[in-house]
């Protein structure tokens, strides 16, 4: 089956006003329907400014100036379609749910958007109904203020307030960045089940490579605004002491194998390059080899 | 040996009802540089917000430098315990480097020759002498973090206390950040006292660690022994790094349990690959 494009950047560059750099450069990327796809680099690299131009910010609210052009579900041009049309595609999620909590329950605060855009009532009452059995709420969450939530709640109550109006995307800037290691597992499952169930393309910014590693398709390395590498998880953290340079952490599994790659005295072993382990179970089959190789010596 | 701060059955009611702390005991000695860990929600900011007097326990105690804070003003405490937050630009608010330090001084009443003095010992501890006379908003974020704790540590605290200093951070600059700690626990004999979720910081830095879950101590001893404990950790809900993982699943390949660190693991396949 062929692959349907849903996000298409072309030539795309973007600089802030008021500021003298690009803070994206020439980004050619296409992402696929379906897609999980994580996107990484240091603090200042152009990952935000990147999920903004999905879901329209920019150019609608940002000002600046752009050349090239992004293209969004294979026919709306970001910059000729209305900000509205666009959001009814694309859901944002951002790193700090507090800031966009503005209601006093969980249920008035999901059903806020849907209700601004309209859509009648029995329809947000049958959509929220499903949509908090897919970010696994219970209904008894309902009545609570989201103020009183954990981090890992009060971001699948996000969650759900996004996909209140169907996107058929879901932009996620560090979504568990102020969560802790549960919550994180919470969202990300959420954000897994999403993607295989209802075909959503997930794009996920994320300093850590742990989930990106083990859900996502492909990984986007930005630097400076550039685009440096966009390949599948496994090529990906590999490059290690590329990505460490961009203030990227790899895997410590990988890392470990790294010193044992440059160190001579391994080198007699023969190891490939393909042996990297990247998991803790690939890490292990790595340990056993090295033990056996050595001792057959 | 004294423990600097000490907390003895320390139970906390929030004004709201909601109980966060349910008799809890540690010691904190001088020279130490100890990580807390645990779920939100675990008492982790809570308990460290009794050590520089931000809150006061509901019952039980906590001693700072052998008195009970209850009998301590802030300000006081404030120059025993000094408490570094996770975004500089909330409390950068002066024209020049050398204000920002020397504002806490000032309100202290100590004679500008002595404030000149602080400033530059400060300024040189974190490496940042040379922007003495730089506007703080135009720094960069690690270097307005540098002038952060420096404007903490001119108050002279034993202790600096750091919440989640790598929260929003690519991995270059918490590593950075803690180094810089790490540099203070060393070289100036601070007491340094952080709070992560990063467990790979927390077993790269710290060597002792303590994990709270539910409001109370779960577990507190030497970082290594805490790590080696994954199944009382997994009951606080906390996952050891995967470097500490992969070493416990390669036990009975004849790893020591004592690997924390990729360093550690390197030198143990090392060790058990080439020996002969």
């Amino acid at each position: 089956m062929e692959k349907e494009p849903i996000i298409e950047f072309k030539d795309f560059s973007w600089n802030y006003q008021n500021t003298d750099f690009q803070a994206l450069k020439d980004i050619n990327l296409t992402i696929y329907k379906g897609e999980f796809v994580g996107i990484m680099g240091q603090n200042g690299s152009g990952k935000t400014t990147l999920c903004r131009c999905i879901n329209g910010l920019i150019p609608h609210r940002f000002r600046g100036g752009l050349s090239g052009n992004v293209t969004i579900c294979g026919t709306l041009d970001s910059f000729d379609t209305p900000l509205a049309k666009l959001v009814q595609n694309v859901g944002m999620v951002s790193s700090d749910p507090d800031a966009q909590f503005l209601r006093g329950t969980v249920e008035e605060e999901i059903v806020f958007g849907a209700e601004n855009m309209g859509i009648p009532v029995d329809e947000i009452e049958s959509r929220l109904a499903i949509i908090l059995e897919r970010v696994n709420l219970d209904k008894s969450f309902l009545t609570k203020p989201p103020t009183n939530l954990s981090g890992g709640q009060k971001q699948r109550v996000a969650i759900a307030a996004a996909l209140m109006v169907n996107p058929k995307i879901m932009v996620l800037d560090e979504p568990t960045s102020q969560v802790d290691p549960m919550g994180k597992i919470e969202v990300i499952e959420v954000l897994e089940k999403l993607r295989k169930e209802q075909d959503v393309t997930i794009i996920l910014v994320d300093h850590r490579s742990d989930e990106i590693l083990k859900y996502a398709d492909r990984v986007i390395l930005l630097n400076e605004g550039k685009m440096e590498l966009n390949e599948s998880p496994d090529k990906f953290f590999r490059h290690i002491d590329f990505l460490k340079e961009r203030g990227v952490y790899p895997p410590q599994v990988a890392q470990f194998a790294q010193k044992v790659f440059e160190d001579p005295a391994f080198i007699k072993m023969g190891l490939t390059p393909e042996d990297l382990p990247l998991t803790v179970d690939e890490g292990l089959a790595f340990i056993k080899k090295v033990i056996k190789n050595m001792k057959g010596e | 040996m004294e423990p600097y701060i000490s907390v003895k059955d320390v139970t906390f009611c929030y004004p709201d009802g909601t109980k966060a702390l349910f008799g809890v005991n540690m010691d904190i000695y001088k020279g130490e540089m100890l990580a807390i860990i645990g779920q939100n929600g675990s008492g982790k900011t809570t308990i460290v917000k009794h050590f520089n007097g931000l809150l006061k326990p509901t019952s039980g105690d906590v001693f700072v430098d052998g008195k009970s804070v209850k009998a301590q003003t802030a300000g006081k405490l404030a120059g025993k315990v000094g408490y570094v937050y996770q975004n500089p630009s909330l409390q950068l608010f002066r024209s020049s480097v050398r204000e920002e330090i020397a504002f806490g001084l000032r309100l202290l009443k100590k004679s500008e020759t002595e404030i000149a003095k602080i400033v530059e010992e400060n300024l040189r501890l974190v490496g940042l002498w040379e922007k003495v006379d730089d506007y703080p908003f135009f720094l960069s974020m690690g270097e307005k973090q540098r002038v952060a704790i420096a404007a903490v540590l001119a108050l002279g605290p034993e202790v600096l206390i750091v919440d989640e200093p790598t929260t929003g951070q690519d991995f270059k600059r918490a590593y950075q950040f803690l180094e810089l700690f790490d540099m203070l626990n060393k070289k100036a004999n601070k007491t340094i006292i952080f709070i992560t979720h990063e467990m790979r910081f927390t077993t790269e830095f710290s060597h002792r660690t303590i994990v709270m879950a539910n409001g109370k101590v779960w577990q507190d001893g030497e970082t290594k022994a805490v790590f080696n404990d994954v199944a009382k950790l997994n009951e606080a809900l906390v996952a050891p790094p995967e470097i500490v993982q992969l070493a416990a699943a390669a036990k009975s390949l004849g790893i020591s349990e004592d690997v924390l660190t990729v360093n550690d693991l390197y030198d143990e396949l090392k060790r058990l690959a080439l020996k002969e």
